[in-house]
This record gives C-alpha cells, sequence and structure tokens, in this order.
C-alpha cells in the first residue's frame, strides 16, 4: 500500500495537471461504456412490439442518432486518455531518467564494489523503461472507476433477481484473489531468478562473442561451455516451467467458476425471455449488463494484479528516489579564490582501508604529507595499494580510520563541485563522443574553448591529422559510421590531454605508459614532465625510469610506507627500492652500451 | 511471385523454429489464438439463435423450443469459458515459448559462432548481420513476432466467417460495411512507412540516450565522472537528447491521432447507415429478429476486423522476414571458405617459417604485412619488436591461423599450415594475449580452463610458477574463490598485475610446444616482470616461444629478435649483433635505457 501511494506521489510531483487528467478522462471513459445495454433494451423493446408492422423512420432515426452518440464519445473519450497518457508517459519517464541520473552521480563510489549494486542497477533500468510507476497510477485509476461502474451496473441486474447480482459478482471473487496473489509472486519469482539469468547470459556472451572467441579456440572450452549453458537454462527452465503450470492450472479452474456463474445468469435471463417472464429488451438489457460487469470484473482483476506486480518491481526506484538528497555542500564563499588557482597540499593521517565485503586490509595506517608543488612517485608491488590510495586521495573512497586533509580542509569537508586535481587513470575511458568532448572531459568549462583544446591535444603530442584536424569528429563508430577509432597509444595521448586541460591543482597519473611502444612511451615522457612542471603531481608505476625526476619516492608495502626518500637516497639504503631498479636497470646496463645521444 | 515465395518461406522458417521449440506449446499457441481471436463470430451466431428462440417461443409454446434452446446455451457456455481461459493459457505459453524459443536462437547463433572464421566480422555487412542476430534475441521481440502471425491468421478465420453469415442478412449493407474500410487501409499503409522512417530516424537518439545513462552506471566512467566532475554536462545532454526524441516522437503521434479520427468518422457513417437500414427492415419484418442481434454485436467488429486485416498485413509481411536476419547469418558463414586439411598435426615442432608472406585486412586498402620472411628454431626463445600498429599482433594472428596470408606462405615443419584442420592445429599453441579474457569463474578454472587432466599436483606446479601461491591462501575460499563480484557475492576482484599472471599459468597450464605472448608484462611491477622473463627463458629451454614486448629489457638475453616498421621486418639477430648494427633497434633500446644509464654509478656501488 505504501508503495501506491508513494508513486502517486512521486507522479503527483511531476506534474499535477497530467495526472488529474488522466485521472478524469480514464473515468469518463470507463463509466460511459457499458451504458450501450441501455440503447440496446430501448431498440429491442421497440422492436418486439412493433414486429412485421414497420417502424416510422423518425423513430428509427433516432436510435441510430444515439448510437451514433454514444460511439462517438467513448472514441472521444478514449483518444484523449490515449494523448494524455502517451504525454504523461514520455514526460514521467524523462523526469525519473534525470532524477535517477542525478542521484546515482551523487552515489558513494565504493558501492560500484557491491554485487547487490549491480543487481541494483539492472532492476533500476527496467523499471524505468517499463513504465510501472505510471502504470500503478493508472490501473488504481482504473481499478477504482471499475468498481464504482460495476455497482451501478448491479442495480440495474436488481430488477432481475438478487440472486443474479449476488451470482455474477461472487463467481469472480475466487479469481480475483488468486490473480492479486500471482502478481506478487510472479515478482518475486522474476527476481530470484535475476542471477540465474545473468549467468545464462554470460554464458551465451562466452559462446557468442568475438572477444573470446579466440581463446575458446585456443583453450578448447567452447563443448564445456555448451554444456554448462545447457544445464543452466535448463535449470532455469524447469524451474519457470513448474512456477507457471501451477499457476495456470489453478487460472483454468477459477475461469470455469466465473464462467459457470456468469452464463448461469445469462441462462436464467434467457429463460425468463423465453417463458415470456420479461421482455426481450430486459433480457438483452440484463445479457449485455452482465457481460459487461463480467468484462469490468476481468479489467479490476487486471489491474489488481498489475498493481500487485508493479508495486513491488517499483521499489528501487522509489526506495532511490523518495530518500532525501545527501546533504552534499556546493562551492561556497568560504572557500576563497586563491585557493583555486592550483596551490595542493596533501596530508593522509593514520589511513586504515579495506573494500567493502573484503576482510583484509589493503591500507593500514598510512601516513603521508604531500608540499605543494611537490612530485611524488608510489611504487611498490602489485596489489600493494597504490591505486587504491591515488583514489582515497582523490576523494572516490572514503578510509574507515584516519584523516584525508587537502590544504588542510577535511576532504569530507570540500564541497561536491570543488575540483582540486587531473587524473589519469590506468583504465581510462575513452567516450563515444567528439573528440572536443573527449579532452573537455578533463576541464568540462572548456568545451567551447577550441584554443585550450588544440593546445592540450598538442600537449599531449596526439597529431591533428588523427582525426583529420577536427575536433568535432566522433571518436568510436557507435554512433557515427565515420567515427575515428584510436589505438591504445592515441587513447593515451588523449587521456592526457585532458589533464592538460585543467591547468591548476593535483595531477594523479597512474601507469601513464604501460601499453605503449617505445617511441610513443618515449614522446609521453616529455610530455608528462611538461605536465607535472609546477604542479603538485603523484604518479604510480613500474617503470622505474620515469620516478627518477620525481622530488620524492615511497615504496609501499603491506599497506604501509616502507621506504621513502629521493632517489639517490633510496638506492644508498639499499633496502626494496633499491632491489626493484636494479632488477629492472641491469639488463640496460649490463652489456656494453655505446653511449649515443 | 517471388515476394509471394519469400514470404511463406519466411512463415515457414517461423512454424519451423517454434516445431523445433516446443511441440506441445506450438499448438497452445495456435488454440490461444483462436479462442482469443476466432470465436466471436460463432458466440454472435448462438445468441442469433437463442434471440430467434426467444422471439418464436412467444408465438408457440417455449416447451417445443426446449432442447434446441439448452443445446444453445451449452453452446454458449463453451463460447464463453474458452474465451475465459484464454487468460491464464495464454500467460502460461506466452511466458514458457519465449524462453524456448530465445534458447534454441541462441543455440543456433552458437553453433555459427563454433565454425566461423575471425575474418567473416572484418566485413560491415557480415559484422551488422551478427549484431542484429544477436540484437533480435532480446526482450519479447521473437514471440511478438509469432503472436502477429498467428493473429493474423485467426483473424482471417473470424472475418470469413463473419462475413458469410452477414452477407445472408443484407448484401449491400454488408459491402458497404467493408468498402468504408478501404481508405483507412490505405492510409496505415502509408503510415507505416511514416514509423518505419521514424523509428531509422530515431535509432541513433535513443542509443545515444541508453549511452549517456550507463556512462553514469558503469563503474570505470562513474570513477572519471566523479574525478572530472562533468556529471552537470552529461546529464544535460542526456536531458536535450531526450527532448528531441520525445519532440519527434509527438509529431508522429499527432499526425497518427487526428487521420485516425477522420477515418472512424468515415467508418461511423458507413455503420449508421447500416444500422438504419437493417433496424428499419427488421421492424418491417424482413429480417429476424436474430438477425438484428447478429447484425448489433458483429457489424462494428467485421468493421475492425478488415481494418486490422489491412494495417496488421504490412506487420505480418515484416514480420515473416524476421528470422532472414538468423537465416542469411548462418548462410553467409555457410559459404565461407572451408578448410579442408587433413593432415595429422605433427609430435614435434622443429621449426616455424614466414615465406614472403605479405597480409592485408579485408576491406582495408593498407598492406599490414609486406613481404617478411624468417625462421624460428624449437627450441627458441624470440622476441618480436616494434611500433605499435607495426604489425606484431598480426603475425601471431597469421601463425594461429585466425587470418590468412594474402600471400606467401607459413609453414610448419616444411608443412604449409593450412593443410592441418585448424582444431587440431591451434593444439599446437599456447597463448597469453594482451587483452586476455577476465572469466567470472573460480581462479582454478580461470587458469586450467576446463582442461581435465590437469591435476592438483600440476596446479600447485604452475601456480608457483606465476608466484600466485601467496594470493591463493589469502583468499576465502582459495582455488575455488570466483574472480568477479558480478556473479557470485563471495568473489573477489584482483588488480591487473595479479590477473597478468592468471593470464601467463594459464598458457603455462595448457602445455603446448609454440608459446606465443602478446605484451604479458604490460601491468607488471619490476620484481614480476623479471620472474616473467626467467620464466619464459625457463619455458624457451624446450619450446618455441614468440614473445611482443616494448620492454628491450627481455630482448636482451633472447635468442632471436625481430624488429618490424611499417609492415616490414627490417632488422634479424640477438641483441649484441643487432647493438652493432647501430639500426632502428639499437635507437629504441637506447631511447629505453638512457634514463636508466644515468644511474649506473649509483647502482653499480
Amino acid at each position: 500500500m505504501k508503495n501506491i501511494w508513494l508513486s502517486i506521489k512521486l507522479l503527483y510531483k511531476i506534474s499535477h495537471l497530467l495526472m488529474v487528467l488522466l485521472g478524469v478522462f480514464t473515468i469518463l471513459a470507463l463509466c460511459l461504456s457499458p451504458m450501450f445495454s441501455l440503447i440496446d433494451k430501448l431498440l429491442f423493446d421497440i422492436i418486439q412490439q412493433s414486429y412485421g408492422e414497420g417502424l416510422k423512420w423518425q423513430r428509427v432515426l433516432r436510435i441510430v442518432l444515439l448510437y451514433f452518440c454514444y460511439n462517438f464519445s467513448v472514441f472521444a473519450l478514449f483518444k484523449i486518455k490515449d494523448i494524455i497518457s502517451k504525454y504523461t508517459q514520455t514526460a514521467v519517464s524523462a523526469a525519473l531518467q534525470k532524477d535517477t541520473i542525478s542521484r546515482i552521480s551523487k552515489i558513494d563510489y565504493d558501492r560500484f564494489e557491491d554485487n547487490e549494486f549491480y543487481n541494483y542497477i539492472t532492476t533500476l533500468k527496467k523499471e524505468i523503461n517499463g513504465g510501472n510507476l505510471l502504470g500503478i497510477y493508472l490501473n488504481s485509476i482504473t481499478f477504482i472507476s471499475v468498481i464504482a461502474t460495476t455497482i451501478y451496473l448491479s442495480y440495474l441486474l436488481f430488477r432481475l433477481s438478487v440472486l443474479a447480482i449476488l451470482l455474477s459478482i461472487i463467481c469472480c471473487v475466487p479469481g480475483f484473489f488468486h490473480q492479486a496473489s500471482f502478481g506478487k509472486k510472479n515478482w518475486e519469482f522474476n527476481t530470484s531468478k535475476i542471477p540465474l539469468q545473468r549467468k545464462i547470459g554470460y554464458y551465451f556472451t562466452l559462446l557468442s562473442s568475438i572477444g573470446a572467441y579466440r581463446e575458446n579456440r585456443i583453450f578448447n572450452t567452447t563443448l564445456s561451455y555448451k554444456r554448462k549453458y545447457l544445464s543452466l537454462f535448463t535449470e532455469y527452465y524447469d524451474e519457470l516451467k513448474n512456477f507457471n503450470a501451477k499457476n495456470c492450472w489453478i487460472g483454468v479452474l477459477m475461469a470455469l467458476v466465473h464462467a459457470v456463474g456468469t452464463v448461469s445468469v445469462i441462462t436464467y435471463a434467457y429463460y425468463q425471455a423465453a417463458c415470456g417472464d420479461i421482455s426481450l429488451g430486459d433480457a438483452v438489457l440484463f445479457v449485455g449488463v452482465c457481460q459487461s460487469i463480467y468484462n469490468n470484473i476481468q479489467n479490476a482483476i487486471y489491474t489488481f494484479g498489475s498493481i500487485n506486480e508493479s508495486r513491488h518491481s517499483v521499489n528501487n526506484i522509489l526506495s532511490l528516489l523518495s530518500k532525501p538528497e545527501p546533504n552534499k555542500k556546493n562551492t561556497d564563499d568560504n572557500i576563497s579564490d586563491e585557493n583555486n588557482s592550483g596551490e595542493v597540499a596533501v596530508e593522509l593521517t593514520d589511513i586504515t582501508f579495506a573494500y567493502p565485503g573484503v576482510d583484509k586490509n589493503i591500507l593500514n595506517g598510512l601516513s603521508l604529507k604531500i608540499r605543494n608543488g611537490e612530485k611524488l612517485a608510489i611504487v611498490g608491488e602489485n596489489g600493494s595499494g597504490k591505486t587504491t590510495l591515488a583514489k582515497i586521495i582523490l576523494g572516490l573512497y572514503h578510509p574507515q580510520n584516519g584523516f584525508v586533509r587537502i590544504n588542510g580542509r577535511d576532504i569530507r569537508e570540500i564541497p561536491v563541485d570543488f575540483r582540486y586535481g587531473s587524473v589519469c587513470f590506468q583504465d581510462y575511458c575513452t567516450y563515444s563522443l567528439s573528440v572536443r568532448e573527449n579532452v573537455a572531459i578533463g576541464n568540462i568549462a572548456k568545451l567551447k574553448n577550441d584554443g585550450d583544446i588544440l593546445k592540450a591535444i598538442d600537449m599531449s603530442r596526439l597529431e591533428l591529422s588523427t582525426f583529420d584536424n577536427d575536433i568535432d569528429k566522433q571518436i568510436t563508430k557507435v554512433f557515427d559510421t565515420d567515427g575515428i577509432v584510436l589505438s591504445g597509444g592515441q587513447s593515451q595521448k588523449l587521456s592526457l590531454a585532458r589533464a592538460f586541460l585543467f591547468e591548476c591543482g593535483l595531477i594523479v597519473l597512474d601507469e601513464p605508459s604501460a601499453s605503449l611502444d617505445v617511441k610513443t612511451e618515449n614522446e609521453i615522457f616529455d610530455g608528462v614532465l611538461e605536465l607535472m612542471q609546477d604542479r603538485t603531481a603523484i604518479v604510480i608505476t613500474h617503470r622505474l625510469a620515469n620516478v627518477v625526476h620525481c622530488d620524492r619516492i615511497i615504496y609501499l608495502d603491506s599497506g604501509r610506507i616502507c621506504e621513502e626518500g629521493t632517489h639517490n637516497e633510496l638506492i644508498q639504503k639499499n633496502g626494496k627500492y633499491a632491489e626493484l631498479f636494479s632488477i629492472q636497470a641491469e639488463k640496460y646496463i649490463s652489456k656494453e652500451v655505446p653511449t649515443y645521444e | 511471385m517471388k515476394k509471394i515465395l519469400s514470404f511463406f518461406n519466411g512463415i515457414g522458417e517461423m512454424f519451423k523454429i517454434l516445431w523445433q521449440s516446443s511441440k506441445s506449446l506450438t499448438a497452445l499457441l495456435i488454440f490461444n489464438n483462436i479462442i482469443r481471436n476466432a470465436i466471436w463470430p460463432f458466440r454472435a451466431m448462438v445468441v442469433k439463435e437463442i434471440v430467434d428462440i426467444i422471439v418464436l417461443s412467444a408465438e408457440n409454446e417455449f416447451s417445443t423450443y426446449q432442447k434446441q434452446f439448452w443445446l444453445c446455451i451449452i453452446l454458449f457456455f463453451l463460447c464463453f469459458l474458452l474465451n475465459r481461459i484464454w487468460w491464464p493459457l495464454n500467460s502460461y505459453t506466452q511466458t514458457l515459448m519465449l524462453a524456448k524459443m530465445t534458447n534454441k536462437m541462441k543455440q543456433r547463433i552458437i553453433a555459427v559462432m563454433e565454425k566461423v572464421h575471425l575474418s567473416f566480422f572484418d566485413y560491415a555487412e557480415n559484422y551488422d548481420t551478427y549484431k542484429r542476430a544477436l540484437e533480435q534475441v532480446e526482450d519479447r521481440q521473437p514471440i511478438n513476432t509469432v503472436n502477429s502471425v498467428i493473429g493474423f491468421v485467426s483473424l482471417i478465420i473470424s472475418f470469413v466467417t463473419a462475413f458469410s453469415i452477414m452477407i445472408s442478412i443484407n448484401v449491400p449493407v454488408t459491402i458497404m460495411l467493408m468498402l468504408s474500410t478501404v481508405p483507412a487501409v490505405i492510409w496505415e499503409e502509408k503510415f507505416n512507412k511514416k514509423i518505419f522512417d521514424f523509428d531509422k530516424e530515431v535509432t541513433r537518439e535513443k542509443r545515444l540516450i541508453e549511452y549517456l545513462f550507463s556512462l553514469f552506471v558503469n563503474k570505470a566512467t562513474a570513477k572519471e565522472i566523479r574525478t572530472f566532475k562533468t556529471d552537470q554536462y552529461l546529464t544535460k545532454k542526456h536531458e536535450s537528447t531526450l527532448t528531441e526524441y520525445n519532440r519527434k516522437y509527438f509529431r508522429l503521434i499527432k499526425s497518427r491521432i487526428s487521420v485516425d479520427s477522420f477515418f472512424w468518422l468515415i467508418l461511423q457513417c458507413a455503420l449508421m447507415i447500416g444500422y438504419f437500414i437493417i433496424i428499419s427492415d427488421t421492424g418491417a419484418g424482413i429480417i429476424a429478429i436474430g438477425s438484428l442481434s447478429f447484425f448489433l454485436s458483429v457489424a462494428s467488429d467485421l468493421q475492425q476486423a478488415i481494418k486490422n486485416l489491412g494495417s496488421s498485413f504490412n506487420g505480418v509481411i515484416q514480420s515473416s522476414k524476421y528470422f532472414d536476419n538468423l537465416l542469411q547469418f548462418e548462410k553467409q558463414n555457410a559459404d565461407a571458405m572451408h578448410s579442408d586439411g587433413h593432415i595429422n598435426i605433427p609430435n614435434t615442432i622443429e621449426s616455424i617459417e614466414f615465406r614472403k608472406v605479405s597480409f592485408t585486412y579485408p576491406n582495408s586498402e593498407k598492406e599490414t604485412l609486406k613481404d617478411i620472411s624468417f625462421t624460428l628454431r624449437c627450441p627458441q626463445s624470440t622476441v618480436l619488436v616494434g611500433e605499435n600498429g607495426a604489425g606484431k599482433t598480426t603475425i601471431i594472428k597469421l601463425i594461429l591461423g585466425f587470418y590468412k596470408p594474402t600471400s606467401g606462405e607459413i609453414l610448419i615443419n616444411g608443412v604449409n599450415i593450412k593443410e592441418y584442420p585448424p582444431e587440431e592445429y591451434l593444439k599446437l599453441f599456447s597463448v597469453c594475449f594482451q587483452d586476455y579474457m577476465k572469466y567470472g569463474f573460480s581462479l582454478k578454472d580461470n587458469v586450467v580452463m576446463s582442461n581435465t587432466e590437469i591435476n592438483h599436483q600440476k596446479f600447485e606446479k604452475i601456480i608457483n610458477m606465476v608466484e600466485l601461491k601467496d594470493l591463493i591462501i589469502d583468499l576465502p575460499q582459495k582455488e575455488k574463490t570466483c574472480l568477479s563480484r558480478e556473479y557470485d557475492e563471495n568473489g573477489v576482484e584482483l588488480s591487473g598485475g595479479q590477473y597478468n599472471r592468471i593470464a601467463i599459468a594459464r598458457a603455462i597450464a595448457k602445455d603446448a610446444p609454440i608459446v606465443l605472448f602478446d605484451e604479458p608484462n604490460a601491468a607488471l611491477d619490476a620484481k614480476a616482470e623479471q620472474s616473467l622473463f626467467k620464466l619464459y627463458a625457463q619455458l624457451t629451454k624446450d619450446k618455441l616461444g614468440i614473445m611482443i614486448t616494448h620492454r628491450l629489457s627481455t630482448a636482451t638475453d633472447s635468442d632471436l629478435i625481430l624488429v618490424l616498421k611499417d609492415g616490414k621486418l627490417i632488422e634479424c639477430g640477438n641483441h649484441s649483433e643487432l647493438l652493432m648494427n647501430n639500426g632502428e633497434y639499437a635507437t629504441l633500446f637506447n631511447m629505453q635505457s638512457k634514463h636508466y644509464t644515468s644511474n649506473v654509478e649509483a647502482v653499480l656501488k
């Protein structure tokens, strides 16, 4: 019940007028529909009286006009309701999408580590597109008007017999309850099958995608995937069949009960007419009313079942949208603009962090101070927490313990739209948008600033000829068959261009040259040096050649900083860093290397 | 004529798929449709009889008509009941049939993917057919298509029945009713084209809206949105695209409704004239009252039926083509080259030779490889270097037989590789790709890949070789831990470097005589990188190994270095030889080493 009320409240918030209009026209259309029986009765009474004698054409015309008015009104009402409904549907869907996006973008990033979240998002998308929210409202209105009309129609049946009313209504009741409960069960069943369906979908992808093609053949896994796919599908189908078969049998039984009840009443009416106890017109009226009651109850069962099913399926969207928006501050005047000019000092105090659902802490009581303008390199073995540390500094993750301060301010106090840094992620994204937009992601305020964008592209050593000197060309062929497909190196440079576009603040580089060839790596290296000038910078890398020019290097191990200092200091210490560096360097220097510039 | 044939062909294919998916459900589907769409004239007929009986029993005794009366009532009950049970039956049938049909179509796609050549997808039309085939198994498309075809057939049945009775009541009125639907049907045709054009026009907008939405819910892009604060911009873009789409949509709707209403008026006028004539005739005693009742219940339904027949005709034609895409996908693949290799693969590998191999990708003008010749012996460790785009990965694809050289030959042990049957041939190779797959399976399965011959000891040995033992001990379910949080809530996401090792372990687990590594060390730290190279050296003591890498430190110890530039093999030799050569390799090597050599003294101390 609560969900229904919340849905209606939400819809009203989107547009009062549309909801009211929709309601009014639905009620009018539904209440008017059964009235044809009255006209039928009139017609048949007249016919029975004057059968064989002929009718005056004026009388016939009057009846025909009555029919016309009825048809016209019903048509008009339904058509208007249709238009309003379609219009409302699009308005609601647009408003929902907007609201959902706004809220999802404010959700804490660490939710994305949660398995539950994937299920949540899948169902959320379905709910927005499925029109369930508006459906609840429409069905509720329909339900109420149908009940009201049925009461009126029962009154008409009163003249036939009280028993008739009772019978035609009672025989529907079992079906009613069955459908209502099935709605909820059906939703629960389908939701419980989502993980299984996703697994089936996954195996299908493994068997049908181009990406999996090579490994399937090389490792000869196609047969085992097929077997798994089949067994999963069989499991799903059997459960689906059992569940639906049961409902089907009960449904047929209910139909039988319903049919027996309604047809008995109709038979009674015809019998009475055949025996001459009631007029033919009355019989036609009663049969017509019975039909209408039958249709109405059918409608009521359907809408009630729908409501019951949708009120569960809108759970996710309601819970997302009815919560008050998180209270994150926007930039206020307390932050003076001087601070915005790019000075960034970072302080981490005693940070512990573990990913949601994981027991082991990846960072364990780590403390670090980065001065403004300092270039810091973070090195360490795989899995030592380097990227995690960078993400915490950027505010994507929140440590379970400890403090993060940017320029002395606790990171949680910093307003949401205040930006203090740029980043090139290891898994950077290339967007299926224009080149301009791809670069301007780095600093959206400069979207229309051609000069700065071209400059940023130039500084990243990406050649303009790659996209025919046209920064409005599309990247990837998804939305434009003439789109440009970039190579790995070109995409990496594009990602760097983003950082160049935001001229101040912290710069975080996570493995900027991981998959690049020697020449490209070299080109980017110079670009990176230029980028880091006069800025606070954090570089995470395995290529220890990148770090020798940094002011300070920290070596992460077991969630802590175990060594720290300049390159020379650490080499002198002969500890872990020295070991790592010499492993990499020895190959380059152990042979007789003629020195060339 | 050809169109008619292909139409029936399409319908035939559809029923074949239905029948193969489930015989009982197909029968139920047809049954459901009939009781929903074709019963109404019969019911009206029964009521006609009942009304006639009632009128007659006003004059004579009812008892004479008792038997007919009760017979009619029973028939009426049957019609009513059939109509009523449609509902639960239909929901059952539709749900199950959809599942079965989609499964059947997916299996056919899988069957094609098993046999298809990789080069198939380089052609735009093939790729489109493939993509569309995948789209078609989504959602309710298959079952909706089937419903429209079966619905059409039952509409025809009902129309014929209703028409034949109506015509016996009054011919001119019936004809007039039918003719009144013609303008509406013609316009429907025209309007369908408008809808089709609209769909094509807005496909881009629809996909863009979905894409922009997906940026917010995808893990990788979501973090970029948060760090770059691009949420407002993307939201606005989403909103404006949605508004544009809705604007176009409503333009279409408005035109539909206004013309719909106009034609409705025409239909109504015809109907009312019909009413007038029939009612007058009944009043005059020309037509029985039962026939009047039949007319009233059937007349407007008859008009609707004709209108629906006309409007769904186009839809049915479209539906008959629905499975064309799948058929085309299957056929195009069958037409592709068959390999007729039937030589047994050799037990030991002695050499791989490229003899004047050139290669151009289909649909591309640029030659990716130009006249490449080299010979590799077993055992040998080889390193392939060159800029991105120089053709290194292409060489690997050619060796694996995924593509065939445009000219020249590739020989293993002196035999052209096309003489070997493809599935057998691939048994010779262990590969670790640069963009290896991360499977949502357990760690062990990610390594072992359904090879049941790897017992626990062997598995342990492999794990030790790639130094993953410590990681496994820390995992909650050891090697049975699932490596993806998407398919298992106890799943664990590993770091890039850890995944790298698993991909390498995968290649080792296969234990094939030829080992191909494509940039296996991209995400590895220095120590792991060193162990990898030691591992590679160890493996290639008795295998033939090719590694693509940018880290030239690997090359220093390998037996042979091949340097590619612009598709040509420009240098070939070992590290000292090439340095002496002072060519491309030497340049690249010095570019990389200069950062290290400047600190030589510090290290040497």
